[in-house]
């Protein structure tokens, strides 16, 4: 049994869904960056860490401007899998990246590239303009190094598309919440609650892996609402970004803040008393 | 040169031309994509459509454009040499063929607004002729930088009703324009057509593009033909992300005795580093849904490119150029910014025709491959666009001369 796979069985028995936050690699410089992720880490149940990068197309302004943070203090791929490596010596949680097709790379360079990913410890990818048609080469390749890659379905998909990718996901499935690009919403829209809903329905009741809600979750509320629909895990990527780009110019507060927001988001996957996905 | 067996074969039903092209954009879009393809399968059989077209194109884009013989530069140059004439298309340049096609076919698809990305800002302007046109509500998704240096076509596209969403990322130029809309899109997927400007994107948008554009090349063949009873030893375009190139082209594919020239962007020269020659200089890599030949660097990141022509000015290039030029069918040639603006004054004082500056890289090179041409032998220069968006470049680089 994998990581992921052990963390969501382990989490299944106590009644708690995956907190999953979400930070940049080296966002906003390597050193800071390693002191958020420590103190993120006793509350997540997973991490996913964004690999800088020039055009993030399917990235809102916060994490396109942490990106951009990174890049400007010298976060680049194989720094950024440093720096991930970094993390993986201090904890057994799983890591997953989230990452675009050109960093990912053609041919020997994927080769190369995955064999990076997976010495630095990351047990799965999640590349953003990575849609089923395009997936093969990269999943076959993924999972030789035994990474898995996570599928991605969003409120766009229709349910027949939705069941054929489940049925090939590993790990997780990332559920994109809405019609849109990364960013904080002040309140769960309509179409996250149909889309989480909907995925439950088509999904429940057989054997598929853990569901994911990312894109707009942003507070605890949020949290609890989407693992109230059936949501195994909360993925919460901009909300978090968003309180690195606001205390730059005081980094203890920063962590700070970091830590008690985890620590408000993670509780919320306690509260509520979990609807099996 | 072997003929090549080449029609009907790209892309293929997975939207490839060799290694490039295909569908990377993330899954939201995924359906969205797929409706276009559908609906574009549909319409490409569709006689009524293509009558519709072809109407737009005579009656209101001014199809079929001229091919007009350069009798002082060909006497300059020793050879025939013609000019194709999208400069005189509504709108100024060779966009036009490309915002009717895909407007109209977004009108049958029943999508009520239009977004596009734009450099230099002639596909801007071109998709808010069409919007207007159409009565489609019109969005154009531009960089900073170039807002500023392209002033004229804003204003333009404003009065035609357009609104101007300025990108402020990275480069502020068609890069971050055009993830911008790709972003935009993905918000808006169920009303929106994104009229992509050139031959790149997701598939199926080069092949839309290449189709709407392939007009350009028809006339030239059926023109050429009659004014010299014989087909051109070359056809030369500039290259950005090479839609007049690709409609100069396409005609030419598998006529082996033709020599196709892609003129890309050489900047302040290739070893400075500034420049945007993707095709010659790129590694193969994924941007804006497609892979492609890309200007990055040895970890992935996508470079920032340097033309004087902000419509060359972009780190990618279409994926069946890429695989024209793998399969060798596709020449290649650069010309500096400097040899450019050279060609931009020639031109004007030469012929009375004032280019704009990404079909002077064109003109610029035909100097140098007419020196390998004889007397009777005749080349083709599409002059995808007017240089009078480009007044204010061109005076602050180095003025209009003395008269």
């Amino acid at each position: 049994m994998n990581r992921l796979e052990k963390v969501f069985e382990g989490l299944d028995g106590k009644g708690e869904c995956a907190f999953v936050p979400f930070l940049v690699a080296g966002d906003p410089d390597p050193g800071t960056f390693t002191r958020l992720a420590r103190a993120i880490e006793p509350h997540a149940d997973i991490l996913e860490f964004g690999i800088p990068y020039t055009d993030p197309i399917a990235d809102g302004e916060v994490i396109q401007a942490a990106d951009a943070r990174a890049l400007a203090s010298g976060t680049t791929f194989s720094k950024a899998c440093d720096l991930i490596a970094g993390i993986r010596r201090f904890t057994e949680k799983p890591i997953v990246v989230l990452t675009y097709a050109n960093v990912v790379g053609v041919g020997r360079v994927m080769g190369e590239s995955l064999a990076t990913f997976d010495r630095a410890g990351v047990d799965g990818l999640i590349i953003a303009d990575v849609p089923a048609e395009e997936a093969r080469p990269y999943k076959a390749a993924i999972e030789q190094h035994g990474m898995d890659l996570i599928s991605l379905v969003a409120p766009t998909t229709t349910d027949e598309r939705l069941e054929a990718i489940a049925g090939q996901a590993r790990g997780f499935l990332y559920l994109v919440a809405l019609k849109g690009v990364t960013g904080a919403r002040v309140s769960l829209l309509e179409e996250t609650r149909a889309t989480v809903q909907r995925a439950a329905a088509l999904l429940g009741g057989r054997k598929h892996v853990p569901v994911c809600v990312g894109f707009g979750i942003s507070s605890p509320e949020h949290v609890s609402e989407v693992v109230s629909l059936g949501a195994s895990g909360a993925i919460v990527g901009s909300a978090i970004v968003d309180i690195i780009g606001k205390y730059l110019q005081d980094k203890d507060l920063m962590i700070t803040k970091m830590e008690r927001f985890t620590s408000d988001l993670k509780n919320a996957t306690r509260k509520t008393s979990k609807i099996k996905g | 040169m072997k003929r090549m067996d080449y029609y009907g074969k790209f892309p293929t039903s997975d939207g490839r031309y060799g290694a490039y092209g295909g569908m990377y954009v993330p899954e939201t879009l995924v359906p969205a994509i797929l409706e276009l393809r559908e609906a574009y399968a549909r319409i490409k059989e569709d006689p009524a459509f293509h009558s519709e077209l072809d109407a737009l194109r005579t009656g209101y884009a001014g199809r079929p454009t001229p091919l007009t013989f350069a009798g002082n530069l060909s006497e300059e140059l020793g050879c025939k040499v013609y000019l194709k004439r999208e400069d005189l298309l509504h709108g100024g340049a060779h966009k036009l063929n490309n915002t009717l096609g895909q407007a109209l076919l977004a009108k049958k698809m029943g999508k009520k607004n239009l977004i596009a990305e734009t450099g230099a800002g002639q596909h801007g302007f071109a998709t808010a002729i069409t919007g207007a046109h159409f009565g489609m509500k019109t969005k154009v998704f531009m960089g900073a930088v170039d807002i500023e240096r392209q002033a004229y076509n804003v204003d333009r596209m404003r009065l035609l009703g357009a609104e101007i969403v300025p990108v402020h990322a990275g480069s502020k130029t068609l890069k971050e324009a055009t993830s911008e809309a790709l972003r935009y899109w993905t918000s808006h997927v169920g009303d929106t057509h994104y009229l992509i400007g050139s031959v790149v994107g997701p598939h199926p948008y080069p092949m839309i593009v290449r189709d709407f554009q392939k007009v350009i090349g028809q006339e030239i063949k059926q023109q050429v033909l009659q004014k010299e009873g014989k087909l051109p030893r070359g056809v030369v375009a500039c290259v950005g992300g090479g839609s007049n190139a690709a409609g100069a082209f396409y005609e030419f594919i598998e006529n082996p005795e033709v020599e196709l020239w892609g003129v890309e962007a050489a900047g302040e020269g290739i070893e400075t580093g500034k420049h945007a020659a993707s095709l010659a200089n790129g590694s193969e890599g994924v941007l804006h849904g497609a892979m492609q030949l890309l200007l990055q660097d040895h970890e992935r990141n996508v470079l920032e490119t340097h033309s004087i022509s902000a419509g060359l000015d972009y780190p990618g290039v279409g994926p069946e150029l890429c695989y024209l030029k793998d399969a060798g069918r596709l020449s290649l040639a650069s010309a500096t910014d400097a040899e450019a603006l050279d060609a931009f004054h020639g031109l004007s004082r030469g012929e009375g025709i004032i280019p704009a500056l990404e079909s002077s890289h064109a003109l610029a090179f035909a100097r140098k491959l007419a020196k390998g041409y004889s007397a009777g032998d005749v080349m083709v220069i599409n002059l995808s666009g007017s240089g009078g968006k480009d007044m204010d470049i061109v005076m602050n680089r180095r003025g209009f001369g003395e008269p």
